[in-house]
């Protein structure tokens, strides 16, 4: 890399660069499995499953917490305003991971 | 402010031409296109597979169609807005209800799935709480069809004016070019079309932001230390989260809205019933928490704006073009600018594809089922897919007529936040009855939209919530009654007739897997 380049993009970009390609792999991934499953219960009745009685309360405490603390660490360490952009590729790699989470078969017939 | 960045430094990016703006318009729209015509050739048979997608959609279209639709243009804008205009305490109130306000949704899907298998939408469940009250669906459906229309015209508003303002494009064309290009593609494959481009849409928003926020930081000299000095010398509690100011400013009165723009809306009650039974509820919390990131990485263009030491007049008048500016001005290639444009772009036809879908559940459930119960299944799912486009349509009527649309974001508003309280007591509270519900909508518009028009947005809305709530609780106090939900279960599925015929999935040549 030369002079010029390293002026145009930072470690910490080509680091989020990276792993934005790595989350953008695990989402078309993911992405693709769901598509399939989606045609695949195409031909499938619905089948009457249990609705989920946990509501999540410690989870959702737990993410409203973290989601404040990255944006207060702003005012304490400068390096904290990266914290977004590394975890907004959370956000696209959690969504590729939901789909690997998924077993419709268990809801159809 | 010695220690202020150089705002003269920042020149628009030459290169960005009308075409470009255009293409990007355009071939969003095309793309999108494409996969409809995919999903209404397999997936989409009817008109309960149109507005409802058969209740087979899974975890991760849930969550990724969620976090797009929760993602409005305007919420990509504002974030790095608010941030701008009040610092961290800024960001910290227009982050944290956010995504709360998806999770919170949690308890009400669980019990209403659970309750109301076969529903389709919030206003249907009014009819069956109350009775078959016309009154009450009444005004739940209106609530809807405004939100809706509002949901739609904010962003295609607050899109055209971005494109117009980056790529030198007149915004009423913008707003055309803009619309058809979404409800084309959302004719032909209602709810599943829109859960599926809306997933994709997430791709397209998250890391292109990441991306761009950090390129961004390195365009300042000094990076992201030169930022924070800078954004603290301006003033010292713009690195602060605790700055009363902002709380009664906007923080407080948006949590409240933001809550009412989940439970009270549609779009997000279609899901409810779209998404299998036993992955609603974590889908709302993987949704919430994993939409959080967005505007907490967007937000940080605010503080460059701040470090620049730019002014509302420097961006053009308004603070949510804040975030376009800097992308557009400070040196970027003009790649990385249209990846950004596409990022709004994303953010603004998922919402509007969802909200259009939301539409059309409520004109096939909610107008024309009600009251005409012997609509044809053809005609039905004519009907579901027209509706779209004629939503689309008066949004634009809206927009290009150039009035202020004021009044329907204050209709709208006195509406949502009326409803809140009382649609959460019909939810969970059997001993909530009709006249405690209408009354307490109708007097919470009426006298405590009066209060905001004199006290202001803060005790104007909790004077609404307060009204609303305690004339729900007098209302069961002076009619006692008892709902029995098992009423509930009485909503069933749409005529499952097959209205245009659909290719079975094993006549499809096996993807790879």
């Amino acid at each position: 890399m030369t002079a010029k380049e390293k002026a145009i993009m930072s470690t910490v970009t080509t680091i989020i660069l990276v792993l934005g390609l790595a989350a953008t792999a695990l989402f078309v991934a993911g992405f693709l499995r769901g598509l399939r499953q989606a045609l695949d219960s195409r031909n499938h009745a619905s089948k009457d499953v249990p609705v989920s009685e946990n509501e999540h309360w410690p989870s959702v405490i737990f993410a409203v917490i973290v989601s404040a603390l990255a944006i207060a660490a702003v005012g304490f360490t400068s390096a904290a305003v990266y914290v977004g952009p590394f975890l907004v590729l959370l956000t696209a790699a959690g969504t590729g991971l939901a789909f690997f989470l998924d077993h419709p078969d268990k809801s159809v017939s | 402010m010695g220690a202020q960045l150089d705002k003269t430094t920042l020149q628009l990016t030459p290169g960005l031409t009308p075409a470009i703006g255009y293409s990007l318009l355009i071939g969003l729209g095309l793309a999108s296109l494409a996969i409809a015509i995919i999903i209404r050739q397999y997936l989409v048979r009817n008109t309960h597979d149109f507005i409802i997608s058969d209740r087979k959609v899974g975890f991760g279209f849930g969550v990724g169609s969620v976090i797009a639709v929760w993602t409005w243009a305007m919420a990509v804008l504002m974030s790095s807005a608010m941030t701008f205009q009040w610092g961290l305490s800024g960001l910290f109130w227009f982050v944290v209800p956010n995504g709360l306000a998806v999770m919170a949704m949690i308890p009400f899907a669980r019990v209403l799935r659970k309750s109301m298998p076969h529903g389709y939408t919030i206003s249907e469940f009014t009819a069956y709480r109350f009775n078959q009250s016309q009154v009450a669906s009444a005004i739940v459906t209106a609530t809807m069809i405004f939100g809706i229309i509002l949901e739609i015209l904010i962003n295609l508003k607050g899109t055209s004016i971005v494109i117009s303002s980056i790529f030198g494009i007149n915004w009423e064309v913008a707003a055309i070019v803009g619309i058809i290009s979404v409800l084309v593609y959302s004719y032909f494959g209602g709810l599943w079309t829109s859960v599926m481009t809306a997933t994709i849409n997430t791709l397209m928003i998250t890391v292109p932001a990441a991306i761009i926020v950090s390129l961004v930081y390195d365009k300042v000299p000094g990076g992201a230390d030169a930022v924070i000095d800078a954004v603290g010398k301006a003033d010292p509690q713009n690195l602060s989260v605790l700055r009363p100011d902002a709380a009664a400013g906007f923080g407080i009165t948006l949590a409240f809205g933001l809550l009412a723009a989940t439970v009270a809306d549609q779009t997000f009650w279609q899901k409810v019933w779209s998404i299998r039974a036993d992955q609603v509820n974590r889908t709302f919390l993987w949704a919430g928490a994993l939409f959080y990131p967005i505007p907490i990485c967007l937000g940080m263009l605010g503080l460059v704006g701040i470090a620049y030491g730019l002014t509302p007049a420097d961006v053009g008048g308004d603070i949510a073009a804040v975030g376009p500016y800097l992308v557009s001005h400070i040196g970027l290639p003009v790649f990385v600018i249209v990846i950004y444009v596409l990022v709004i772009l994303a953010a603004c036809y998922s919402t509007i594809d969802g909200a259009s879908a939301a539409l059309s559940s409520v004109v096939a459930v909610d107008l024309v089922k009600r009251y005409a119960p012997g609509t044809s299944e053809k005609t039905l799912f004519a009907v579901a897919k027209i509706s779209m486009v004629l939503g689309g349509a008066i949004a634009l009527a809206i927009v290009l007529s150039g009035v202020d649309f004021t009044t329907l974001v204050l209709t709208t508003y006195a509406l949502k936040t009326a409803i809140l309280l009382p649609l959460v007591l019909a939810i969970l509270w059997p001993r909530t009855n009709t006249v405690g519900f209408v009354g307490g909508v109708v007097l919470a518009i009426a006298i405590g939209m009066t209060i905001r028009a004199y006290e202001g947005e803060l005790i104007g809305t909790l004077s609404i919530l307060a009204i609303s709530g305690l004339t729900v609780v007098a209302g069961a106090y002076l009619f006692p009654s008892r709902f029995d939900a098992k009423v509930l279960s009485a909503a069933r599925d749409l005529d499952r007739g097959v209205a245009e015929p659909a290719i079975a999935a094993t006549d499809l040549p096996k993807p790879a897997e």
